[in-house]
C-alpha cells in the first residue's frame, strides 16, 4: 500500500532520480579527464562569444586604470630603465657570446638537442571562475589554434598554470593556485647546486605555493628562483620562472624539505597572458639526432 | 516574445557579468585578502521561485548552475546540485511569508548561506577546498553575502515588475 504510493507520486520519483543521476555525473567528471565531451565544448564556445563581449570593454576599462597608475610612476621608472638598459648592452653581448660558445661546445660532444625551444602564443583572458574554489581562467585560444591540454600558460613576469582543456574557439587554463588534487608540476630551485622538488600545493591565505620532496641535505636560501624543470611533463619546457622562496621548513617526518614559494607572477590580475608551445625534440630535430650518431660512430672507426 | 526567453536572456547575461567584468572589480585583483563572490544568478534564481513557485525555481536552478559548471569547473553537477536545491527550498519556504522586500531580503541572505555551504562542503569532500571552514566564514562568506545582498535589493524593482508582469500574464492564460 504505501509502496504503491510511494511509486504513485511521479515528481517524487522524477526529484529522486535528477538526484542519483547529478551524483554519478559527479563521480564519473571528479577524475582527471584528458579531453571534454562534446557538449561542454559547445557550451564553453558559445558562451566564450559573450565572455569576449563583456570582458573586451571591461579589459580596456583595466588598461585604462593601469595607465593612469603608471603615468604617476613614469618619471621614476625611467631612470631606473635607463640604468638598466646600460647593463642589457653588456649582458645581451655576454648571452652572445655563452651561446656560441654553449653551440660550439655542443657541436664537439655531438650532443642531442636542446629540449629547450618553445614559441609563446599571445591570448586575451576573456573570463575567470566567478568563485576561488575553482581556480580557471578562460582564453580566446582555442584547438584552432593549435592550443592543446597540458601547455603552460605563463605571463611576462612568470608561469600561472595550464590548459586544462581546449575547446575549438577557447580554453579553459587551470592556475598553479588549483594545483591540489594530484596536478604536480616538477621544479628547480636555482641554488649553488640544482635541486630537484615537487610543486603540489597552494596556501589560498597567504597566496603561497608549497614545493615538496626537497632532499634533505639540499642547501637551499631564501630568495633563491625556482623556475619549471622540463621533466614530467612533456609540454612544458625547462627554465620558466615560477618565483622565489620566501620559507624552509622540515616535512612532517623529517625526511624530506619544504620550500614555500611567492610566485612571481600575480594570479589575480591577467589580462593578457602567453600559451608555451614546445617544439617536441622527436619531431624536430631527428635530422640532428641521427648526424650526431653518426659523428659518434666516425669517431670510433677512427 | 515568450517570457521565459527574457529571463533565461537575463539570467545569461548575469552569468557571463560574473566571470568577465566582475572579475576585474573584484577585491582581491586589488590585493586585498578577502574574497567577495559574485552569486548573481543565484539571485535571479532565487527570485524567479519566490514569483513564479517552486518548481520553475528548480529548473531554472538546474539549468544554470549546470551552464556554471560546464564554464568554469572540472566537476560537473556541484552547481547544478546547490542552484536547484536554493531554486526549489527558496520557493517553498516564501510559502510561509507574505511578500515584502525585507523577507525576501533574508530569505536571499539564507538561500545564498545555505548555497555557499554546500558549494564548499561538495569541493572539500573532492579534496578541492582545502581551508578550514572557519577562514572561509570570514574572509568569503560575510562579504560574499553582503555583496549580494545589496545586488538584490538592487534589482528588486525591476525584478518584481517583470515577474509580477510573467505572473499575471501566466494567470490570465488560465
Amino acid at each position: 500500500m504505501i509502496l504503491s504510493n510511494f511509486f504513485a507520486n511521479k515528481r517524487l520519483i522524477v526529484l529522486l532520480s535528477s538526484l542519483i543521476i547529478l551524483i554519478i555525473l559527479m563521480g564519473v567528471t571528479l577524475g582527471e579527464r584528458e579531453n571534454a565531451t562534446w557538449p561542454e565544448k559547445f557550451v564553453r564556445d558559445s558562451m566564450a562569444l559573450g565572455q569576449g563581449i563583456f570582458s573586451q570593454p571591461a579589459q580596456s576599462f583595466s588598461r585604462f586604470i593601469d595607465n593612469i597608475q603608471h603615468m604617476y610612476r613614469v618619471y621614476e621608472e625611467n631612470r631606473i630603465l635607463k640604468q638598466n638598459l646600460d647593463r642589457l648592452a653588456q649582458l645581451s653581448a655576454e648571452v652572445k657570446r655563452l651561446q656560441s660558445e654553449n653551440d660550439r661546445l655542443r657541436e664537439m660532444l655531438g650532443a642531442k638537442s636542446t629540449y629547450k625551444n618553445y614559441q609563446l602564443r599571445f591570448a586575451e583572458v576573456i573570463g575567470r571562475s566567478p568563485d576561488r574554489w575553482n581556480q580557471v581562467i578562460v582564453i580566446d585560444l582555442g584547438s584552432k589554434d593549435g592550443i592543446k591540454a597540458g601547455m603552460a600558460v605563463v605571463t611576462a613576469k612568470g608561469m600561472i598554470g595550464r590548459v586544462q582543456s581546449a575547446s575549438h574557439f577557447s580554453s579553459q587554463v587551470e592556475l598553479l593556485s588549483d594545483i591540489e588534487r594530484g596536478n604536480f608540476l616538477s621544479a628547480i630551485i636555482q641554488a649553488e647546486q640544482t635541486v630537484y622538488g615537487v610543486i603540489e600545493g597552494y596556501d589560498v591565505k597567504q597566496n603561497i605555493l608549497i614545493m615538496r620532496k626537497i632532499p634533505l641535505g639540499a642547501e637551499i636560501k631564501q630568495g633563491e628562483t625556482v623556475i619549471t624543470s622540463g621533466l614530467g611533463d612533456p609540454a612544458i619546457p625547462p627554465g620558466i620562472i615560477i618565483g622565489e622562496i620566501v620559507g624552509i621548513s622540515p616535512s612532517d617526518y623529517g625526511l624530506t624539505q619544504v620550500a614555500y614559494i611567492k610566485p612571481s607572477a600575480d594570479f589575480y590580475r591577467l589580462n593578457e597572458v602567453y600559451v608555451v608551445e614546445r617544439y617536441l625534440p622527436d619531431s624536430q630535430h631527428q635530422g640532428e639526432n641521427a648526424e650526431g650518431d653518426k659523428r659518434e660512430q666516425e669517431a670510433q672507426a677512427q | 516574445m515568450n517570457p521565459y526567453v527574457w529571463l533565461s536572456a537575463l539570467l545569461t547575461v548575469l552569468l557571463l557579468l560574473e566571470g568577465t567584468v566582475l572579475q576585474f572589480v573584484s577585491p582581491d585583483t586589488w590585493g586585498i585578502t578577502i574574497q567577495m563572490i559574485p552569486r548573481f544568478v543565484v539571485v535571479g534564481v532565487i527570485y524567479i521561485a519566490l514569483y513564479l513557485g517552486r518548481r520553475k525555481g528548480l529548473w531554472y536552478g538546474l539549468i544554470f548552475g549546470l551552464l556554471q559548471d560546464i564554464l568554469y569547473s572540472d566537476v560537473i553537477g556541484v552547481y547544478a546540485f546547490g542552484m536547484g536545491l536554493v531554486g526549489y527550498f527558496s520557493g517553498l519556504a516564501f510559502k510561509l511569508f507574505h511578500q515584502g522586500l525585507l523577507l525576501i531580503l533574508l530569505t536571499m541572505i539564507v538561500s545564498i548561506l545555505i548555497y555557499d555551504l554546500v558549494i564548499y562542503s561538495f569541493f572539500s569532500m573532492f579534496g578541492i577546498a582545502s581551508v578550514n571552514l572557519q577562514w572561509m566564514m570570514m574572509n568569503q562568506l560575510i562579504p560574499t553575502l553582503f555583496l549580494n545582498a545589496i545586488f538584490a535589493v538592487l534589482i528588486y524593482v525591476p525584478m518584481k515588475k517583470i515577474l509580477e508582469g510573467i505572473e499575471l500574464e501566466e494567470e490570465d492564460r488560465e
